[in-house]
């Protein structure tokens, strides 16, 4: 079974087992492996089991976290592998089955990272980032608003994945405009941020007094002209 | 005679009035009454209609003993999938093919269903929402497999969809298969890699990937099949014509970077030589894994410049 086990110096203090999972290590009570030393962050490190294998994350900690000597921000641990956390050193071992069986899976198999068991009381979409690595909640993606510079009132959240801007019924803003089309242009919540496409080469899109072709990615303060309604777009925090 | 008739009553006045003073008078109220009936709206709707055309390849690679990836292309429907599955044995090509089946078998009934197309909840568009229960489906379904067949346990696949409704196409994924957009020889993710290495970027994003020693991108934080539930990410775009979407298990992107997938594209020919050369550059990099690469491309009336470079049709 796989185990750590906890050295100051030469001096060995502890063994930890890794048979129930994985080990929260840091200064802070409530860790699996308290270390009471001020090089030490509250929340410093932690290992993760993922099939067969333990994963080291260092949680952003002030003073690292060192593999053999390297600082890593990840590693993948093997048999012996020595981890220095402050001025203690944690030695990765695993039984001689497990030795031997590690040996033959060297190709670069995907893994899964198991998230938090059942009765952590967590949706799935939340636990699933605490399996591995994070410190603190991921970001949240910051919501575009569009707010009415000329051509209308107030402002529109751009919550939805895709807002269509023209004269059709399905438009969300609507523009005027004898030659304007139904969709005249689209606003795409894509993972790179909002992207401005304009639809037809009729009605000219520009932001920033710029005109747009193909499509552009929105940013704070930018201001975009459709036909006759000009609006600013903005993050909301 | 009966067209006659029309010219009489119908054209005619309106195109001599063109010429005469009143000209202006006449006609700016005319058609703007057409286009407030929908007379207008009309012709710009059947303009943008766009139609999908595709080719798709898988290929074992150089290092595997089995392919695990699995691919759908449906242009009438306008579906597209990619799956890499895992798991021991020949588990991880039951998974990918399930999930792309059980996609296949949703979205077939959401395309056949008008009351399905109604459907849709706050940000999610009926299509969205749709392709996200479509993955829903084949993630109960592959867990539930891996649960009651032993050899099966642990199962799992990627799964990445494309799905063009009307003008719009909704893209999703769940895992490390990629999707992307290549718009006027620029080329962007549309997808976000569920993977240890991709989220530890974001919540850093000064994190050096080089400081680590684990295979980090190789660690799947989402997969189908693995758990109860599923969680998925879907967006929206509307495609211009000339537009082409990629979409490719890890096999192709562990050894090509972006501009690499995007220069194999822009040297044009049909999307099937597109396919082969991108595989066959993989392999050449040394196709550590399996290779699926699936090239969706739109069109409509206009000509894009993307057209003349695949002049497949």
């Amino acid at each position: 079974m796989a185990r750590i086990i906890l050295k100051f110096k030469e001096l060995v203090l502890k063994d930890f087992s890794l048979q129930d999972g994985g080990k929260t290590i840091g200064r802070a009570p409530g860790n699996d492996v308290v270390l009471e030393n001020l090089l030490v962050s509250g929340h410093h490190a932690r290992i993760d089991q993922a099939g067969g294998d333990y994963i080291l994350t260092d949680l952003q900690s002030k003073n690292g976290t060192y593999v053999n000597g390297a600082r890593i921000s990840s590693a993948k641990l093997k048999h012996g592998d020595q981890i220095l956390v402050g001025k203690h050193t944690l030695v990765f071992e695993l039984d001689a089955a497990q030795v031997s069986a590690a040996d033959k899976d060297m190709v670069e198999a995907t893994m899964f990272v198991p998230s938090a068991g059942p009765g952590s009381g967590q949706p799935p979409a939340q636990a699933v980032p605490g399996a591995g690595v994070a410190a603190g909640p991921a970001p949240v993606e910051p919501l575009g608003v569009l707010s009415y510079l000329s051509g209308g009132k107030g402002e529109y959240e751009l919550s939805k994945k895709l807002v269509k801007m023209g004269k059709g019924e399905e438009a969300d803003i609507q523009i005027g405009g004898f030659l304007t089309p139904k969709v005249a242009a689209t606003i795409s919540r894509r993972p790179t941020g909002y992207h401005i496409t304009p639809m037809t080469g009729r009605v000219k899109v520009r932001v920033n007094g710029t005109p747009v072709e193909g499509n552009q990615r929105l940013k704070d303060f930018d201001t975009i002209e459709v036909g006759a309604v000009v609006l600013q777009f903005y993050f909301r925090n | 005679m009966e067209r006659k008739d029309v010219e009489k009553t119908g054209w005619a006045p309106l195109v001599r009035s063109l010429f005469s003073r009143r000209g202006f008078t006449t006609l700016i109220p005319m058609a703007s009454a057409a286009s407030r009936y929908g007379i207008v709206g009309e012709y710009v709707r059947r303009e943008f209609s766009m139609k999908a055309f595709s080719a798709g390849l898988t290929n074992i690679g150089r290092k595997r003993d089995n392919n695990e990836d699995t691919f759908y292309v449906d242009d009438t429907i306008g579906l597209y999938i990619v799956a890499d599955g895992m798991g021991g044995h020949r588990a991880g090509e039951v998974a990918s093919r399930t999930v792309v089946s059980s996609i296949r078998d949703y979205m077939d009934a959401f395309s056949g269903s008008e009351e399905a197309q109604q459907m849709g909840t706050g940000e999610m568009s009926p299509a969205s929402a749709a392709v996200c229960h479509s993955i829903e489906l084949a993630n109960r379904v592959v867990h539930q497999l891996s649960e009651d067949q032993g050899s099966y346990k642990g199962m799992g696949s990627t799964a990445a969809v494309a799905f063009l409704h009307g003008d719009t196409l909704v893209t999703a994924n769940v895992g490390d298969s990629r999707i992307y957009l290549v718009r006027q020889e620029k080329i962007e993710q549309l997808t976000q890699d569920h993977t240890l290495l991709a989220e530890q970027m974001r919540k850093n994003p000064g994190f050096d990937p080089h400081f680590s020693t684990t295979p980090m991108k190789h660690i799947l934080m989402r997969a189908v099949g693995i758990q109860e539930t599923v969680q998925t990410d879907a967006y929206e775009m509307q495609p211009l014509s000339g537009d082409v979407v990629l979409m490719c298990s890890d096999g192709l992107t562990d050894m090509l970077s972006d501009h690499d997938v995007l220069q194999g594209i822009l040297q044009g020919g049909t999307l099937d030589e597109t396919c082969h050369r991108l595989v066959n550059l993989a392999n050449e990099r040394g196709g550590i894994d399996n290779i699926t690469v699936v090239l969706v491309q739109f069109e409509k009336e206009e000509k894009g410049f993307l057209q003349k470079l695949f002049r497949s049709r």
